[in-house]
């Protein structure tokens, strides 16, 4: 009966943006990112990789209902970057680490194949 | 390779272990577990696949009922190595269906004598060359398995069905998630005291490689030292430190535990796709992902 459509984990309503910027109110260099669309999947990944990054004091993620595919991401910095600039290059970072990720996995899959015959 | 804060990128290292007809197994070492975590949930609920999702009854006489048979239907097994040329019906821009979206099927037989098994043998397509067909399983001995019996008709008996396979992925529906596990374990280790070699004698090295239900360790009759043969088999049953402390030996001679960035990976496939398809397909997922969040994060403009 409260099933939400399937169509809701594929596609957003026309008004609204997949990323939604909303900078704190109560605390300076600190914003939160509402997702939609997204998952543990993408939230995990994106905090352990903004952590990694000094100018970032804090980042967390909550995904605020089950029934709701978004997720909040909230990131404090240290000034030096903006929260943004700190979003967005753990996106980079992580694209590029795939990217290699990729590589070497198709050139291991290639060598233990080759190996085989 | 430096990131923009000057740490290095991370750059875990890959070693393959085994690939089969329809498993691989594969070693993630330095890796983040945020990221291994990331590969697993996105090799279940996002890569794509094809997969009955509509289905026509104009006659069912079988036991089973319709919605019965639609279930059974849906999850069966498509070979998806085209799947790549399809277009996600939610996509596509025709209506109410078009060859790049939906592919037709058709299950039309009846039990003329005896009791018919019904497979998915008997689904055939409507277009002939098409390579979107049910798995037809090959056991380790390279022979085809029986195909998958979809329900049995006695005498008289008739199913006349239409399906019209889609692609989809396992976040809407399992039927589309292309693996049956991805299995992710942490890489065990075990640390083997230099002093245990004096402090146990013979028959108590003996009872130690003993105690391991999982047989991880064996003895070197020569050295007289306790190795580690298969350590990939320790399931942390900790066994072994049990049997050491009823010695009430000093407690430090073994240590058992996981390495923190240290992965195995064992990703069973269903047979829709090659197992080290799956892996790859689900790299280029998360780069598109990332790269989108990237613009979309690039493009969000703040407000209170
Ligand atoms: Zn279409």
């Amino acid at each position: 009966m409260n099933t939400p459509a399937i169509s809701e984990l594929f596609s957003l309503p026309p008004d609204v943006k997949k990323i939604e910027h909303v900078d704190d109110t109560k605390a300076k260099h600190a914003a939160k990112f509402v997702m939609h669309l997204e998952d543990h999947t993408a939230g995990n990944l994106l905090r352990y990789s903004l952590l990694r990054n000094e100018n970032v004091k804090f980042s967390g993620y909550r995904r605020p209902h089950p029934l709701e595919n978004k997720i909040e991401l909230k990131v404090h910095t240290n000034g030096k970057i903006s929260p943004k600039e700190a979003a967005k290059q753990a996106c980079d970072n992580l694209c590029t680490e795939f990217i290699k990720m990729k590589e070497a996995f198709l050139m291991q899959v290639k060598e233990f194949k080759g190996e085989g015959k | 390779m430096t990131d923009q804060y000057g740490r290095g990128l991370r750059a875990p290292v890959i070693e393959i272990l085994d690939i089969g007809r329809y498993t691989i197994k594969f070693l993630l070492k330095e890796c983040h577990i945020s990221i291994a975590n990331a590969l697993r949930r996105i090799m279940i609920a996002d890569v794509p696949t094809m997969a009955i999702d509509l289905v026509y009854i104009n006659d069912n006489s079988s036991v089973l009922h319709d919605e019965f048979l639609s279930h059974r239907l849906g999850l069966i097994p498509f070979k998806s190595d085209t799947v790549d040329s399809y277009e996600f019906f939610r996509e596509c821009s025709c209506k109410p269906s078009c060859h790049k979206c939906s592919v037709e099927f058709n299950l039309r037989e009846t039990a003329l004598d005896d009791v018919k098994d019904i497979t998915t043998d008997h689904i055939n397509a409507n277009n002939p060359d098409c390579l979107v067909k049910p798995v037809k399983y090959i056991n380790a001995d390279g022979n085809e398995e029986d195909p998958i019996l979809i329900v049995k008709l006695a005498k008289n008996q008739k199913v006349d069905i239409q399906c019209i396979v889609r692609k989809g992925t396992g976040k809407e529906h399992a039927k589309w998630s292309p693996v049956a596990t991805v299995q992710v374990q942490q890489m065990p280790q075990i640390d083997i005291s230099p002093s245990l070699e004096e402090d146990l004698d013979t028959e108590e090295k003996i009872g130690l490689v003993n105690s391991c239900p999982a047989s991880v360790y064996k003895l070197n009759a020569e050295k007289q030292t306790v190795d580690i043969e298969t350590i990939t088999d320790c399931h942390q049953c900790q066994e072994c430190t049990i049997y050491l402390e009823n010695l009430n030996k000093k407690n430090d001679l073994l240590k058992v535990g996981q390495h923190e960035d240290h992965f195995i990976f064992t990703v069973e496939s269903t047979g829709a796709l090659p197992p080290e398809e799956i892996v790859s397909k689900a790299f280029t997922i998360l780069i598109d992902k990332m790269s989108e969040l990237s613009q979309c994060t690039e493009e969000s403009d703040a407000k209170d």
